[in-house]
């Protein structure tokens, strides 16, 4: 399962490294939205779990 | 003292998991969670509470991976009925971030698991010997030499009911 989980990893990194511009700090949607109400419609998987990656690591830079 | 073939034998029989009433498992029934926002909204707030995190962190500290970490929190959730496996694997990077940023604000010394090893993967070893061995042995077969064999001299029978040639 490990790696598995690494996979899942690289596949978030590539995902951050391609749209690295583009991509949003926060959420457009979904129930993580933090600029709208959150929802079930407008789910960005991928684009959501990689804006959370960032902010994540926004924070640890930050604060850590 | 434990060793391998005690790990064996705890392990469950072909068949254990039949045994049991069907869907009287939590992994059994719909996850509760069926999206992985869902699945992050239920991890998020935990993983960020420093002293829900302390027995993770402890357990980094003495040497487990983050990712090792990780799989045991998001296994743990499917065992639960939480989610499915492929939401807590959706969901591993952001568990992993959690983690090193919990195990940063807690200034430990950890390893996240995707730091290269001097020690080579085992099947690359394996590669490598399989590969080298035509080379190094030398393992051609030498022609054996035919011996010529002449032909043998004519016995003569010497047995008492033989013919005696005259």
């Amino acid at each position: 399962m490990s790696a598995q989980i690494l996979k899942a990893m690289q596949a978030n990194e590539m995902h951050i490294r391609r749209g690295e511009s583009a991509m949003p700090t926060t959420p457009k949607g979904g129930l993580l939205s933090r600029t709208g109400s959150p929802s079930k419609s407008d789910v960005n998987t991928p684009n959501n779990i990689a804006s959370y990656v960032k902010q994540i690591r926004a924070a640890r830079n930050k604060y850590a | 003292m434990p060793d391998a073939s005690s790990e064996f034998l705890d392990a469950p029989i072909p068949g254990q998991s039949l045994t049991t009433e069907p869907k009287s498992r939590p992994w059994e029934q719909p996850p509760k969670y069926t999206t992985a926002e869902e699945a992050l909204d239920f991890y998020v707030p935990r993983l960020s509470d420093p002293e829900m995190v302390a027995p993770m962190v402890d357990v980094m500290e003495k040497g487990t991976t983050v990712v090792a970490v990780a799989e045991m929190i998001q296994s743990s959730g499917v065992m639960q009925g939480l989610h499915s496996v492929d939401v807590g694997l959706i969901i591993a990077p952001v568990i992993v971030e959690l983690l090193v940023t919990q195990a940063d604000l807690a200034e430990i010394e950890y390893k996240v698991g995707t730091e290269k090893s001097d020690i080579p993967d085992s099947s690359m070893v394996g590669m490598a010997i399989d590969n080298s061995g035509e080379d190094y042995f030398d393992n051609s077969v030498e022609p054996m030499e035919e011996e010529v064999m002449g032909e043998a001299p004519e016995v003569q029978p010497e047995g008492i009911m033989s013919r005696r040639m005259v």
